[in-house]
């Protein structure tokens, strides 16, 4: 195109024009400063966090004629034009995505041995270097760990996770930050004095945040604002752009929600929608002034930053509404999905009907699942579950897997299968049997409900929620679940899933316990047990 | 001219960009099907090669020829169509394709001023060969537009959205797709307010259904279907859902869309039960809809409304359709009418 867009024609060219990055600038300077130049470079980041910008630099660095390569690159000199204007034939710049196969890397192995033809180091830029097929990188490996003195590599790539340890352990290695909001705001602000624009400090701050620490991010919608509004941008017009709606229906809407008032909240959220609203946006400011809500009705209402009429408004609502509520609605509306793949309102209009439920209701009619059998009349009473499920993650957390979890021999088994069909003798065994009553009764929340960090055991969980898995007794710390085969129960004693079930009932009763795995008897022990028979042995069939 | 209905800050950006020169060699239009993105995709290939100075002017050679699709330096990719031999159609826009781009990128335009490559739904795209755009994207050679169309944004590497000018086309207000039904298509109001509704705020579907009659008779039968089985008792419940997925193995869009269908038509009976008849979509039955809103109470329809969506979900999560079907059969609001299959 005619005129280039802001990202490429304001691409840093020395390493003072380069927006944060601090430790990488300065390592670079310092190695070129005292001649220890490495031979190959790895540079990982997040998109537009400068990482081409810098090999580019580099290479330029280390060929100027001017400096003699002791320092910043002078963009004066010849070599230095030339490789800003991409024509320098010493500087080979790959597309490893398009070009990843072990051919070209045996072709670039060829080449390497010649020596550059005008600048002083050749250097190969390899870019998006996670796409190298693994052959390629292999075929790289020697190369890369002993190449002639001529030669340095420069590898970028976004994905490090994909390299592959042998190429990392070759190469220094740089790790490019997202860039802080000063950062970008610098880097911008050279750009609207170059482009002689005027912008808002307000807007300019908006347009970085909205960036999420990428400059070219950050650049591109600076260029739309460009485009769309001319050289004089003001605050509002980037809300515009960002698809902002500024806040009188959000205060609408949270005051409509607290007052139950169902029909007009409705309302209010469609009215938004066909207002052509981004509903994400609109979201994210409902909840964060949900939020604020919550941070007056908790007594910290000096952790948010609103003018003094808002803050009476966040008062008169705050008094109105209870804190339970706040936390439901705050929840309803943070997992309602809206998304660019699903316009439509309807999980907003849901979460505002659900959070005019009576407490419980719709989880009942939400959830019609079969109740475990044991409903006995104290329990149904009682609240569904004894510790909030807020609780639990924490709960996880201080537990420590110092303890050592609890190896089972086989030989153990007759020992610990010793049934006690009944609770009734042991002075504490009513207790202990209400206890399994109330796991048996929340078995199914309990599991719905575990810990983030533990579900990614995915095994445990499954095997606790299949059928014939039932809590039997729970003494002294100890948790026994009876299962009905003997698969199920080899698989659930093995030292992780053991681990995991652990963790999960301990953060459900709050403290630490043990849990041990037992086969279900059969019918007809268990027709005996009823008889009054106990069990002597146990054999293996 | 541009003629685009709606979008007007996509079209004025774009605007305003032609008249200052700064066009950017990328752009990502991201928005709905049928919302009008290859539409707007066209006029823009159209405005960077016309040759009048009002652009894009649909009136000179280039243009028309653009509109026909014969431009030699327009190039659309999308999905390969299956070949005969093939049974599936292909689910990945492959390397080759992308290939193909990379090298004709270099090339000059042939007859034209600028070469413009629309790539039509763009998370189709393998990761490999969404990668091997990532250097051309950034840094192509002059004259060369890049247009990316796509559906589902969160499926385009965030590499690649970084290195576009990323422009979003929401659903059009109601009201506009009406007005634009009624003046440019010339439906008569009823239909046009009702396929506005149903549109979603995606014009290209409405002027689809205007276009082509039998789909709108297609929504009427499949509603009916759906509403003469509300009443009913489990046998013919279980028969109906035995013929929902029939052939679902054929085609999973059509038990999809029914299930959209339903859950739209529950959304409307919440809608009436809570007061707001006037922002429902179905509105050409709003008597069926008040006579149900009034037969069963706001939590049996909220209830019903997770669980169409929990049946759609598992559908799409590869769950056996029978089973989810029947479940779903099973779960229907009960107002007392119906005995339970079990005692």
């Amino acid at each position: 195109m005619a005129s280039q867009v802001f990202y490429r024609k304001y691409r840093s060219q020395s390493f003072s024009d380069l927006a944060g990055q601090e430790s990488v600038k300065q390592t670079l300077l310092n190695a070129l400063k005292t001649g220890h130049i490495s031979h190959a470079y790895l540079f990982c980041g997040p998109r537009g966090t400068g990482k081409t910008s810098t090999a580019r630099i580099f290479a330029k660095a280390v060929n100027c004629l001017t400096t003699g390569g002791k320092g910043e690159p002078c963009n004066t000199c010849e070599m230095c034009l030339a490789i800003s204007e991409g024509r320098a034939m010493d500087i080979i710049e790959i597309d490893a995505a398009s070009n990843n196969s072990v051919d070209e890397i045996r072709t670039l192995r060829e080449r390497v041995n010649v020596s550059p033809a005008q600048a002083r180091y050749k250097i190969y830029i390899i870019d998006e270097f996670h796409m190298l097929s693994n052959a390629a990188s292999n075929a790289l490996l020697k190369t890369l760990e002993e190449p002639p003195p001529h030669v340095i590599f420069i590898l970028a790539t976004t994905e490090i996770h994909k390299i592959l340890p042998t190429i990392m352990s070759r190469c220094q290695r740089f790790d490019f930050h997202r860039l802080s909001q000063a950062d970008i705001t610098g880097r911008l602000d050279y750009i609207v004095n170059a482009e002689k624009l005027k912008i808002e400090p307000d807007a300019m701050k908006m347009v970085a945040k909205a960036a999420s620490g990428s400059l070219r991010d950050a650049e591109n919608l600076l260029e739309q604002l460009v485009t769309f509004y001319g050289s004089d941008i003001n605050f509002r017009q980037v809300q515009e752009l960002l698809g902002i709606t500024g806040d009188a229906r959000v205060k609408e809407l949270a005051k409509q929600i607290f007052h139950d008032d169902t029909r007009t909240a409705i309302k209010t959220i469609n009215s938004v929608n066909s207002d052509g609203l981004d509903l994400r946006n609109f979201k994210r400011e409902l909840v964060e002034y949900l939020r604020c809500l919550l941070l007056v009705k908790t007594g910290s209402p000096e952790a948010i930053d609103v003018t003094a009429e808002d803050m009476k408004e966040l008062k008169e609502l705050a008094e109105k509404a209870p804190l339970p509520k706040i936390l439901k609605v705050i929840k309803l509306f943070s997992q309602a999905e809206v998304g660019t793949e699903n316009h439509t309102v309807l999980p907003f209009e849901l979460a505002i009907i659900d959070s005019a439920q009576k407490e419980e209701a719709p989880h009942q009619a939400a959830q019609p699942a079969p109740r475990p059998m044991a409903e006995t009349t104290a329990h149904s009473a009682a609240p569904r579950t004894v510790h909030p499920v807020e609780n639990k993650p924490q709960m996880a957390r201080a537990y420590t897997p110092a303890n050592p979890a609890p190896v089972h021999e086989k030989k153990d088994m007759p020992a610990t299968a010793e049934h006690k069909p009944a609770p009734v003798a042991h002075f504490s065994a009513l207790d202990a049997g209400s206890v399994c009553e109330k796991l048996k009764h929340d078995w199914r929340s309990i599991l719905e409900h575990v810990p983030v960090d533990v579900k990614k055991n995915h095994t445990a969980v499954a095997i606790l929620r299949s059928s014939g898995v039932t809590p039997v007794t729970f003494e002294k710390d100890t948790l026994t679940i009876s299962l009905r085969y003997g698969y199920m129960k080899d698989k659930l004693e093995e030292m992780e899933n053991l681990r995991v079930t652990e963790k999960i009932f301990s953060s459900y009763m709050g403290h630490n316990c043990k849990v041990q795995c037992i086969l279900e008897n059969n019918h007809l022990v268990k027709a005996a047990l009823k008889l009054g028979a106990e069990i002597v042995d146990v054999e293996e069939t | 001219m541009w003629t685009i209905i709606g979008h007007k800050a996509a079209v004025s950006l774009l605007e305003r960009g032609l008249e200052k020169g700064t066009i950017s060699h990328a752009y990502l239009l991201v928005g709905p099907a049928h919302v009008g993105k290859m539409k707007l995709a066209v006029k823009l290939a159209q405005a960077v090669n016309c040759e009048s100075p009002e652009r894009p002017c649909g009136q000179c050679a280039a243009c028309l020829k653009i509109a026909e699709g014969k431009h030699a330096d327009i190039q659309v990719i999308e999905l390969e169509q299956p070949a005969e031999n093939e049974s599936a159609g292909k689910t990945k826009i492959s390397v080759e394709q992308i290939e193909q781009i990379l090298h004709s990128v270099n090339l000059p335009p042939f007859e034209g001023k600028h070469k413009v490559f629309i790539i039509d739904g763009f998370e189709n795209l393998s990761i490999a060969a969404a990668n091997r755009l990532l250097k051309t994207l950034e840094e192509p050679v002059s004259q060369v537009v890049f247009i990316l169309l796509t559906t589902r944004e969160n499926l385009v590497p965030q590499t690649i959205v970084s290195r576009c000018q990323r422009i979003e086309l929401a659903p059009l207000p109601y009201n506009e797709i009406e007005e634009a039904l009624l003046t440019r298509w010339h439906v008569e109001p009823l239909k046009a307010r009702l396929l506005a509704r149903l549109s979603a705020g995606c014009l290209g579907w409405a002027v689809n259904m205007v276009e082509d009659d039998s789909l709108l008779q297609q929504r009427n039968d499949w509603l009916d279907e759906w509403l003469e089985v509300l009443p009913s008792d489990y046998d013919k419940r279980f028969v109906f859902a035995a013929k929902l997925v029939e052939k679902f193995n054929q085609n999973r869009d059509v038990l999809q869309q029914k299930l959209d269908l339903w859950l739209n038509w529950w959304r409307d009976v919440l809608l009436v039960k809570t007061g707001n008849p006037e922002t429902i979509t179905n509105v050409d039955r709003e008597e069926t809809l008040t006579q149900i809103a009034g037969e069963y109470n706001l939590d049996e329809i909220r209830a019903f409304i997770t669980r169409i969506k929990t049946a759609s979900r598992q559908l799409r999560m590869n769950a056996n359709p029978q089973l989810v079907m029947e479940v779903l059969m099973l779960n229907f609001p009960e107002n007392g009418k119906v005995s339970s299959p079990v005692r």
